[in-house]
């Protein structure tokens, strides 16, 4: 009986201290569509795009009809175009030089009107030298291989300035007969990059191992992975710069990848283009709140909000200005 | 690595130099400025002194009040329930009063300095006007504002959730307090959050004061003797944080007669025993509560894959000697636990099976000792030596069974992680009664920090058959163990100037030494109280204060992971400055009201970065935070109902608090609400008395929300081109340009904390009903908490859900834990 009773309470517990949920509305005069507008702009390239959408409660929508961009360096209008989108961005032809102040203007059919405003950095001091070797480590307790590049350059400066690691890698197979190459399938291309032993890019958490999750007992990473290859001059003020990192590709598992070559084979060549950007010190800080967002570490119910900076007035987005230094190499393994 | 130890040079230095600082401030400040025994006798002053009693029990009242009507002075028993009067020589009619007992009188010759303890007996006081003394530290009379007495009839009667009266949630109703989300016990006091109030066990501070993630507080009411509250114009002697103290003292013990209680209810049961050891000398006071939830669900788990198992405990132990009329000795123990026990079971395939358990703990343990000497009849000073900890333990395991054709090999995984702190302390408080227009209180305190990182380990073992094992171990400390001094020198008179004008003038002086670096605050503590007319007065402060740690919190619960941190060479210490100013009306027997209002300001509060979260390690907390500073406002208009059958409050607070980050990291560096900024919040609190069985509680608030970040909207970002098919183990086939950009959606905040959650309101209804018996008496608690089931939202999030017509929205929801909850409660008194 006693049993019933304790049961019967338990029971009643357990039922009232159950959570419920409702929906609740949003203030729909917050919701009204505002004007998205994107950019990143290469000081050494003469050709740009700018992104445009408007903001809605569930996704981003595509922006109807004509949009009237307007761009201005340094106060003086450059180009006025009027176009629709396709797929989502706009083609804007720009002369641009270190100091050069970019102002993008933009009004859609619907009358949002956004601009945005941003400084041409100077580009880096080069050269920029790239040296590659082979890589192997123990990750998943097989053995992985990849390629680990080496980047330096020399941009002394004793203020604080910004900068962006970017690594493409193009994968392509070829025979070689006769001197003459012959493209064997399609290209691939490789943009991720492992930080292994850099203290620079990864703000101070330099590991050994690509793999290396350091997770701790709540199952969170106890740093942001720099996505964005993202880095400041604090450790090498006045000083040159040496970055390295690691690619790695199903193709550079197989066990021809450590083979020496010799003629007549089949090849496979990794070319890889490596720019090092210098952005502002507002596109770092985008930056950064990107490699948060991003990470595994992330979580919109437990994390504190990140509030992605903006600075498109009339709307929303960001608009910046890169200048950058860049080499390529080219490494051929056998296949 | 060097060895610490609690005494070394630097520890002797501050022990002497603040013993030496009350030396200095009673022979060359106190003695010439107030006249010594010399003068008195002189001037035929005499001083009467003793104790304020309970009756039947011994218990000494803090703050009963002593009035003389004939000369129109009075006094209010200290923390000790002592008092000292000095006044002319002669017949003197003293009278005594105290909240809930009857007023006593007592009739002296004073031709010389005398003794005498007045025995007070329970009992309301419904007709006759009681005169309370104006040298009172808390309430309308008191040169303090923001200071509340919560009378222990007001926390025993206010009805709460399954019947648990509590005494946080109890000061959560007072004008300027809020909880920080539905059913929580935290307080939120004018804009400060919750690591900004001071709470004291019998005089040393508690870290941790919550139970269940924050939904009950650690103090059983049947163990507490008084609970005092100030929300600014803080006495000298309280220093540490910035916006509250929470002083609660518990029961010393009934020197005469052993008495208990035990009570059971839905949630927990209490046992209460004291009694004497040596009858009027020696007493002691036992508590135990314990709740059994998990003992109510473990008949609905039998059977199932997933145990879980939790409760809490509270124990409280003080022991009480009176060595003479001027010794006495207190011992107090408190220890309280939460205990969270988990088992899951995977069946995860026919090779392979996976149970996963925890232990899981965390609590306070506090040990106290206080010696009240009786230095001269005008002069007591009470010692204090401490000892507090709070620590957290997790214990995780898996143990996993790889089943193969010929046996089983069996693997055990375990995780652990510990954090805690550390207090060893020491205090000497002394209180000056030169005469009824001055008070004065001075003293020191030195306190020893070690604030314990997070050590977490693993070690995993592999059975094979019996015949191999493998074990690989590995631990960590996540932070170098940090050891802190932290002194406080402090002094303040209250002083009636003229029969109108009363004056609490005070000087707090703190030193906090943490990793080579100190720091340094002196704090000003000025009240003022004036008196317009015979039923009007008016009340000025101005208080500075310095906190020199900070509570690091992943999430709106009470997490027992959050972790207490102290200052840094980069973190710099909390500072705030409150002003304030009210008006106060008594015309109405029986009632007061008053008007109040502040302005506060706070430096270097901390705010947590973009993306920051505590759930993971602590390690390099100081990146994740940026120093900003604060500022609240508010007017508080309060009805307060004292005598009669029917007591209790009504108030009504308006109030703004807002925050700004030192950088612009947070909402471009604009000033933008602070997550708990209640615009309007509205108490009623009401106990009802019908005869000597029957009374009835009822509490009803409401509040407008507080303010959340949501995105309410989904904007781009611009990042750098790639595609997942790297990480889904293939290389990206699409030709990404080395300067290929693309966009992806996020949601969009334009401003910090730009979204109010609803408001929250309930009506909370109690009953007990009273009935002696042989040997003691049984009270019946009915009880329900949200009469009408408002569903106030504990927390809000974004969602996704489908529309009629398939499309997919997203949507704002909240989450509502508390609903009507009925329950009862059976005590019996002895």
């Amino acid at each position: 009986m006693i049993n019933k009773i304790l049961s019967s309470l338990g029971l009643v517990i357990g039922i009232l201290l159950v959570s419920c949920t409702e929906e609740i509305p949003f203030d729909k005069n917050d919701n009204k569509p505002t004007l998205i507008m994107n950019a990143v702009v290469n000081a050494t390239q003469t050709n740009h795009y700018v992104y445009f959408a408007l903001t809605d409660q569930t996704k981003p929508l595509a922006v109807s009809g004509d949009i009237t961009l307007s761009v201005y360096v340094n106060d003086v209008i450059q180009e006025t175009i009027i176009a629709p989108t396709t797929e989502g961005r706009i083609s804007f032809p720009c002369v641009l030089q270190q100091g050069d102040v970019l102002r993008l203007e933009a009004t859609d059919i619907q009358n949002h009107q956004v601009s945005a405003e941003s400084i041409v950095p100077q580009a880096p001091n080069g050269p920029l030298t790239l040296r590659v070797e082979d890589y192997t480590w123990v990750g998943d307790d097989i053995e992985k291989k990849g390629l680990k590049y080496m980047v330096s350059f020399d941009d002394s400066s004793s203020e604080l300035r910004y900068y962006r690691l970017q690594s493409l890698v193009k994968i392509a197979n070829y025979t070689l007969q006769g001197g003459v190459k012959s493209s064997i399938g399609t290209p691939q291309w490789a943009n991720t990059i492992l930080i292994v032993d850099d203290a620079i890019l990864s703000d101070g958490h330099p590991r050994s191992n690509p793999d290396a999750e350091d997770y701790d007992l709540m199952g969170t990473m106890d740093y942001d992975p720099n996505l964005m290859g993202i880095f400041d001059n604090k450790r090498f003020k006045n000083s040159s710069c040496s970055l390295s990192y690691v690619v790695s590709t199903p193709q550079m598992q197989d066990d021809s990848f450590s083979e020496v070559i010799s003629s007549g084979d089949t090849y496979t060549s990794y070319t890889a283009t490596v720019s090092i950007q210098k952005i502002t010190s507002a596109a770092y800080r985008y930056y950064q709140l990107l490699n948060k967002l991003k990470g595994d570490n992330y979580s919109e119910m437990i994390n504190e909000p990140i509030e992605v900076p903006s600075n498109v007035l009339g709307g929303t987005g960001f608009v910046t200005c890169i200048n950058e230094i860049r080499t390529t190499l080219t490494t051929d393994k056998a296949f | 690595m060097k060895k610490r130890t609690i005494f070394s040079d630097k520890t002797l230095f501050h022990l002497f130099f603040s013993n030496f600082f009350c030396l200095i401030v009673w022979t060359m400040v106190i003695q010439p400025v107030y006249g010594s025994t010399v003068i008195d006798a002189a001037s035929q002053r005499h001083t009467i002194s003793g104790y304020i009693k309970d009756a039947a029990t011994g218990e000494t009242l803090i703050g009963a009040s002593v009035f003389v009507e004939q000369l129109k002075v009075g006094a209010v028993s200290n923390a000790y329930g002592y008092y000292s009067l000095t006044l002319p020589a002669g017949k003197i009619t003293l009278r005594f009063s105290y909240v809930g007992y009857q007023t006593t009188e007592m009739t002296v010759d004073l031709n010389e300095n005398i003794t005498r303890s007045a025995l007070l007996h329970s009992g309301q006081q419904l007709d006759e006007v009681v005169i309370t003394s104006t040298r009172t530290e808390t309430g309308i009379r008191a040169t303090h504002m923001g200071a509340e007495s919560i009378p222990m009839q007001q926390i025993k009667s206010t009805p709460n959730m399954l019947g648990e009266a509590d005494v946080m949630k109890t000061i959560q109703l007072v004008a300027g307090v809020q909880s920080g989300s539905d059913g929580s016990a935290n307080l939120q006091v004018r804009g400060g959050s919750p690591d900004q109030n001071l709470v004291l066990l019998d005089g040393t501070p508690i870290y941790k004061v919550d139970h269940a993630m924050g939904l009950f507080s650690i103090f059983p009411p049947e163990a507490v003797k008084s609970v005092v509250f100030f929300k600014s114009s803080f006495p000298a002697r309280f220093g540490g944080r910035l916006s509250s103290i929470v002083d609660v003292r518990t029961n010393d013990g009934n020197m005469k007669e052993y008495h208990g209680l035990f009570s059971v209810g839905l949630l927990s049961s209490k046992i209460s025993i004291e009694g004497p050891i040596i009858k009027d000398r020696t007493s002691f006071n036992i508590n135990l509560r314990r709740t059994y939830v998990d003992l109510l669900s473990k008949p609905f788990m039998k059977g199932s894959d997933t145990q879980l198992s939790y409760y809490f405990y509270d124990f409280n132990a003080k022991f009480n000697h009176r060595f003479s009329d001027v010794n006495r000795l207190f011992i107090n123990i408190y220890n309280g636990r939460d205990v969270f026990d988990s088992e899951i079971k995977d069946e995860d395939s026919d090779t392979e099976s996976t149970t996963n358990s925890g232990h899981m703990k965390w609590g306070n343990t506090v040990v106290t000792g206080r010696w009240n000497y009786l230095i001269s009849p005008k002069l007591f000073s009470n010692a204090t030596v401490a000892y507090n900890r709070y620590k957290c333990d997790i214990d995780a395991y898996a143990d996993i069974s790889y089943y193969r054709n010929d046996g089983v090999d069996k693997q055990r995984v375990h995780s652990l992680y510990n954090s805690g702190i550390y207090d060893w302390s020491a205090k000497w408080d002394f209180e000056y009664m030169p005469s009824p227009s001055n008070n004065i209180k001075f003293g020191s305190e030195y306190l020893y920090h070690t604030y314990e990182p997070e050590v977490h380990g693993s070690s995993s073992r592999l059975d094979t058959g019996g015949t191999t094992t493998t074990v690989e171990s590995d631990e960590g400390v996540s932070n170098s163990r940090v050891y802190a001094q932290e002194m406080m020198l402090y002094a303040e008179d209250d002083m009636k100037l003229t029969n109108r004008w009363q004056l609490n003038l005070g000087i707090h002086a703190s030193m906090f030494v943490v990793s080579d670096q100190t720091y340094h605050s002196i704090q000003p503590r000025i009240s003022s109280r004036y008196q317009l007319a015979s039923d009007w007065a008016v009340k000025a402060s101005y208080t500075v204060m310095s906190q020199y740690v900070h509570l690091l919190s992943s999430s709106l619960l009470a997490m027992p992971t959050d972790l207490w941190a102290p200052v840094t060479k980069n973190i710099k210490p909390m500072k705030s400055f409150q002003y304030g100013t009210g008006a106060y009306y008594t015309g109405i027997v029986g009632w007061e009201f008053s008007l109040e209002g502040y302005y506060k300001t706070m430096d270097n509060v901390l705010a947590y970065k973009p993306g920051a979260g505590f759930l993971g390690s602590s390690e390099n907390w100081e990146e994740k935070v940026v120093m900003g500073e604060g500022r609240s406002m508010g007017l508080e208009l309060t009805a307060r109902k004292t005598q009669g059958l029917t007591t209790g409050w009504v108030n009504y607070t308006l109030a703004k608090s807002d925050r700004r980050s030192g950088d612009n990291s947070i909402n471009n560096g604009e000033w933008y609400p602070y997550r708990y900024d209640i615009r309007h919040n509205f108490n009623i609190a009401l106990t009802h008395r019908f005869n000597d069985r029957w009374d009835i509680g009822a509490t009803w608030n409401f509040m407008t929300g507080g303010a959340v970040t949501i995105g309410s909207k989904q904007t781009q970002v611009i990042t750098p081109g790639y595609n997942d098919d790297y990480y889904n183990g293939s290389t990206p086939t699409t030709p990404v340009k080395p300067d290929d950009w693309q966009v992806e959606g996020v949601s969009y905040i334009e401003k910090r904390n730009n979204y109010r959650i609803p408001s929250s309101h309930s009506l909370n209804l109690s009953a007990n009903y009273r009935k002696k018996r042989k040997h003691g008496e049984s009270i019946w608690n009915f009880s329900i908490y949200n009469v009408y089931c408002a569903m106030n939202p504990a927390y809000v999030y974004v969602d996704e859900s489908l529309t009629s017509d398939g499309q997919t929205k997203r949507v704002i929801k909240k989450t509502t834990i508390l609903p009507f909850i009925p329950s009862v409660t059976y005590t019996y008194k002895f």
